[in-house]
């Protein structure tokens, strides 16, 4: 068989390749550098809006705090800016914290946009532009005003790191909201601090994130939801407190169920107590065997981390088996309506006086009511769940830059420590741990299934728990 | 501090990391005709075992190393069973593989658990300025890629790349021709997945965390559509598929902030990825560059 040499018969594909190569490294590149065409203006001294805004937002304590704290800012600027100009002192005070300041102050946001989380996503959105609005209302960061870049990230670690890198490479951001799940924040932490560049998640909770600043010997990641270790103590405190020696563990096998497992287990006292630990298949449909496993350890209470679906059929079996004399508690995802839709498994539920804990603040403060008015004129709907926690990061970041007078990572992730500390947000307190990142304390309320008018509902007035009160019943 | 050239970098680390993917899947399927809808689970296995050994203190060399045999040999115990089934079922099969694999570093703590493996040792020493730092990466990517690409290239222009083309064509023929051709295949996957192991090993050290979710089945269906796009049994092909897929994702992401559109633009790239595929099913099935001719070996 002979072959012909030198026949590489290739086609159009090798020109129209190349063609296709050239147009879209022109493409990346220019708009690369369009995007990157904000540079850092001279100072201006038409600042009036800002003082004038102070009084028009008033009781906004958040925004009133910007302005007096960034009057300490470097005083030698001040005196050349006044010698330029005619503008009242205060004012120019306010100019020069806002000289180190581009035109204007972009916020990165990350968020799954599409896929799975793609719809809570775009609605956890609506607070980051809700924070920036109110900003920017009041005269913005010193006269330059906020503008959201948001990533999509489609809550896929991969997809985050492209998204961050997009953020800082291509458009210079210096301070980023999000992401929204642990695992991208595990997977883009090393790059946050390479590039010194801080973060702040709103619904990232997993206790091991704690450990970036030990692992890295900086952290750059900070959050202002509660890690899910607070909540673990919350339940080892109450399980204490109700004296149960004979726990056992119910959960879904998965990093939401077996992290809770192991964060109650890692309690002190807890350990001794624990008698069996179940993780469950939640797509397998029938756990008949796991429930008579649990019912041959003769407990005092079955701590339950299920899902929905899954969740009922355990219910509805346990009702079956003869287990509802056992007391049972549950952890944050428990507090679900669709439960009962199961009259068995509510039958279950409320026989067996269900109680457990949820994430809490209240809704009754001035700065949430901000908030949640400005939702509703904005988008005409309810928040939907951590839209509140993304405005409250939203206004760390950006009272952070205020903080920090100048547009630059390293030193904003230094005033977060202090933003945090006197900013008091729609979801509460925010003072932030400058060693880990970690919000320093979070509420949470006890609930309780119990029959209201023969009909199972939750009672969110049970008991509450804060790390300063413990345990109290109501 | 726009560093529009970190990002330039960055994209061609990846378009390494995957054309290395690209070859090995090519390898399997351009040449041999065997399909592997797990390559993602060779990868992971890779950039497991790396990491673990790494971070307990290792070299990378040897944690390269061992991420290759460990995938290699993966791929050989697979492929014992998987190899004696029709070619649709290997594929089921091989897909399920990854899935297994995914699932188990999720549940297992003592291998991460679901946040995975962090603080995984670069092989770029510290305290480099970033821009330095990715040209090193970007180096070592590139050698990786050409020892990958010059194993393939060999192969693929000795007896044994015309044997596995022959099974391609013809197993039953081939088989007629005294050629055991169980053999052949179970040679190929563990050459295969053993690239796979060294890409994976590769991206572990550069991002430096590794986490189960990096390695979900979409993954391996990206290495198909780079594949696609650069060509079946052409490895040339595999390295400009990756470069045309992750340049187009990346346009993609900076392009929609200068767009007005009428949808939502962060659906933009699925949109044309799905456009940009079906074109190519249509008009061009064979991806854009065609398989060469089998080299000639007059005179040696």
């Amino acid at each position: 068989m002979t072959m012909q040499r030198g026949s590489n018969v290739k086609g159009i594909g090798t020109a129209a390749a190349a063609g296709l190569a050239v147009v879209l490294l022109i493409v990346g590149i220019a708009a690369g550098y369009f995007a990157g065409a904000a540079t850092v203006a001279p100072v201006t001294t038409t600042q009036t809006q800002t003082v004038t805004s102070t009084k028009t937002v008033g009781a906004e304590a958040t925004i009133t705090q910007t302005v007096t704290q960034t009057v300490t800012q470097p005083v030698t600027q001040t005196v050349t800016q006044t010698a330029t100009s005619t503008v009242t002192r205060t004012v120019t005070a306010t100019a020069t914290a806002a000289a180190g300041l581009p035109d204007k102050v972009r916020i990165g946001v990350l968020l799954p946009l599409s896929g799975e989380l793609g719809a809570i996503g775009q609605r956890m959105l609506y607070g980051a532009h809700i924070a920036a609005k109110i900003v920017n209302d009041s005269g913005g960061i010193g006269g330059r005003p906020v503008q959201i870049v948001a990533e999509d990230t489609a809550a896929v670690p991969d997809k985050a790191l492209d998204a961050v890198k997009k953020l800082i490479e291509v458009q210079g951001v210096q301070v980023i909201v999000g992401p929204a799940t642990s695992v991208e924040v595990a997977t883009i932490a090393k790059y946050l601090n390479d590039r010194k560049v801080p973060a702040i998640s709103m619904s990232a909770t997993a206790a091991a994130l704690s450990n970036l600043a030990k692992q890295y010997g900086d952290t750059y990641f900070w959050r202002v939801v509660g890690s899910d270790s607070i909540q673990a103590r919350a339940i080892a405190d109450i399980m204490k407190q109700k004296d149960f020696k004979r726990i056992v563990t119910f959960v879904v096998s998965n990093d939401y169920g077996i992290g809770m497992e192991q964060m109650i287990l890692a309690q002190p006292g807890i350990k001794e107590r624990h008698v069996l630990a179940i993780r469950y298949d939640p797509t397998k449909g029938d756990y008949r065997t796991e429930l008579e496993q649990v019912k041959a350890a003769n407990p005092d209470v079955i701590f339950y981390a299920l899902w929905v679906e899954s969740g009922k059929i355990v219910f509805r079996q346990a009702l079956d088996l003869g287990l509802e004399k056992i007391p049972t508690m549950g952890g944050e995802g428990m507090a679900d309506e669709a439960f009962f839709e199961d009259p068995r498994a509510a039958d279950y539920m409320v026989k067996t006086g269900l109680f457990g804990t949820r994430p809490t603040y209240d809704p009754n403060t001035y700065s949430y009511q901000i908030f949640y008015k400005m939702h509703q004129q904005l988008y005409g709907a309810e928040p939907s769940l951590f839209a509140d926690y993304t405005y409250d990061a939203t206004m760390v970041a950006i009272l952070a830059v205020a903080h920090a007078g100048v547009y630059e990572g390293a030193k904003i992730k230094n005033a977060l420590a202090l933003t945090g500390q006197y900013y008091i947000g729609a979801t509460g307190m925010k003072a932030l741990d400058p060693a880990t990142g970690d919000l320093l304390s979070q509420d949470y309320l006890i609930w309780r299934v119990e029959l209201k008018d023969g009909k199972p509902v939750y009672n969110f007035n049970y008991g509450s728990w804060s790390l300063g009160a413990g345990v109290v019943w109501k | 501090m726009v560093n529009i050239e970190n990002f330039i970098l960055d994209m061609f680390i990846y378009v390494g990391i995957f054309g290395v993917l690209s070859i090995s899947l090519n390898l399997e399927y351009g040449f041999t005709g065997l399909w592997n809808f797990g390559k993602v689970a060779f990868y992971m296995i890779g950039a497991y075992t790396s990491a673990i050994i790494t971070t307990l203190g290792q070299p990378f060399y040897i944690g390269f190393a061992a991420g290759v045999v460990v995938s290699s040999l993966a791929g050989l115990l697979i492929s014992l069973p998987a190899l004696r089934l029709r070619e649709d079922y290997l594929g089921i099969l091989t897909l399920v593989f990854g899935e297994i694999i995914r699932i188990i570093l999720k549940n297992e703590y003592w291998l991460g658990g679901p946040l995975g493996i962090r603080g995984i040792p670069s092989i770029t020493p510290a305290g480099l300025d970033y821009t330095t730092t990715l040209l090193v990466q970007l180096a070592s990517i590139t050698v990786i890629a050409a020892v990958c690409y010059l194993v393939a290239y060999r192969l693929i222009h000795s007896p044994f790349g015309r044997v596995i083309r022959g099974i391609r064509e013809d197993e039953l023929a081939t088989a007629s021709l005294g050629k055991n051709t169980f053999r052949y295949k179970a040679s190929i996957f563990a050459i295969s997945s053993a690239m796979a192991g060294i890409a994976g090993a590769f991206m572990g050290q550069y991002v430096t965390s590794i986490t189960p979710d990096q390695f979900m089945p979409f993954v391996s269906f990206t290495v198909w559509m780079m594949v696609m796009l650069g060509g079946f049994a052409n490895i040339e092909g595999a390295f400009l598929g990756a470069f045309l897929y992750i340049g187009f994702e990346r346009a993609a992401r900076i392009a929609k902030d200068y767009l007005l559109l009428p949808i939502d633009p962060n659906n933009l790239m699925f949109i044309l990825t799905g456009l940009l595929i079906l074109i190519f099913v249509f008009l061009r099935p064979q991806g854009l560059l065609k398989e060469n001719k089998v080299r000639d070996y007059k005179g040696v």
